[in-house]
């Protein structure tokens, strides 16, 4: 191995796999389009990212910490991670028309369903 | 339990997201106790819990505790604080028509004694409560000079 690459190679430490956490998430079935309920306590508004690359939906989102050390943990649940939800979607879905908004920590996102996947109701001559 | 749209989602397995296959496998055994608090922590009787994830902190000053719960207003939430026990309950109407579900939600989780009932205070943002729970005056460590 070539000294120059080795030196370029990060510390251990840094090669630690990132570690994520899989949201709740519901779907709910509206007529063209589906609504992805993403449940995000603790993200605020703004720092999750929804992108569909494909037929893959991937949503990021970074916690703002809740805990300090002038705090010490008595009862711990609440993962510290961040945020990662993958979805391999089945429909086509109008990409420019996708659209998200945040509230109280739940992100909804609207993915259109695409105008030539939606059912059509062919007309007998 | 997460419903999964099978119109909308191809499959969830582990090659989509590593974590999914781990998820159902646990929820097959455990149900939906195993996305409960209660499944992690029904070693603790006097932490009984249904349905959301809590921490609890302390320092010199008091406690802190921080309950995830997103989507709730505040105005659906109670706290009450009885004694050394604090009680975060409540329940909300998500949805409309037929889609409309009632979430309740109630824990009660244990604090320690000494706390000024007057100062707690209850702060909700981005789907986490968080209340803090200052100690009386007098419970608060003091540095003793010896003369």
């Amino acid at each position: 191995m070539s000294t120059e690459l080795s030196k370029q190679e990060a510390p251990l430490s840094n090669m630690r796999r990132q570690e994520y956490v899989r949201p709740h998430y519901e779907i709910v079935d509206r007529e063209h389009s589906y609504e992805v309920v993403v449940h995000l306590p603790g993200v605020e508004k703004g720092k999750s990212t929804v992108t569909l690359e494909r037929e893959t939906l991937l949503v990021e989102a970074e916690r703002i910490p809740h805990w300090d050390d002038n705090w010490k943990a008595i009862h711990r649940e609440i993962p510290r991670a961040d945020y990662r939800l993958r979805l391999q979607l089945n429909v086509h879905i109008d990409e420019a028309r996708i659209s998200a908004r945040s509230t109280d920590g739940i992100l909804h996102i609207t993915l259109p369903v695409a105008e030539e996947a939606r059912p059509k109701t062919i007309k007998i001559k | 339990m997460e419903e999964i749209n099978m119109k909308l989602i191809k499959y969830d397995n582990f090659w989509n997201d590593p974590f999914a296959e781990l998820d159902n496998a646990m929820r097959q055994v455990f149900g939906d106790r195993f996305n409960s608090p209660a499944f992690f922590w029904n070693a603790f009787p006097a932490e009984l819990s249904s349905g959301f994830r809590v921490d609890s902190y302390v320092s010199d000053d008091g406690y802190m505790v921080v309950a995830e719960l997103p989507g709730i207003p505040k105005e659906a939430i109670n706290i009450n604080l009885e004694n050394a026990l604090l009680t975060i309950s409540g329940e909300h109407k998500e949805g409309k028509g037929d889609d409309e579900q009632t979430v309740r939600f109630n824990r009660t989780i244990t604090v320690g004694d000494g706390i000024d009932a007057n100062k707690v205070e209850a702060t909700l943002k981005n789907g986490l409560l968080t209340i803090t729970l200052p100690k009386v005056e007098e419970r608060k460590p003091r540095a003793i000079t010896v003369n």
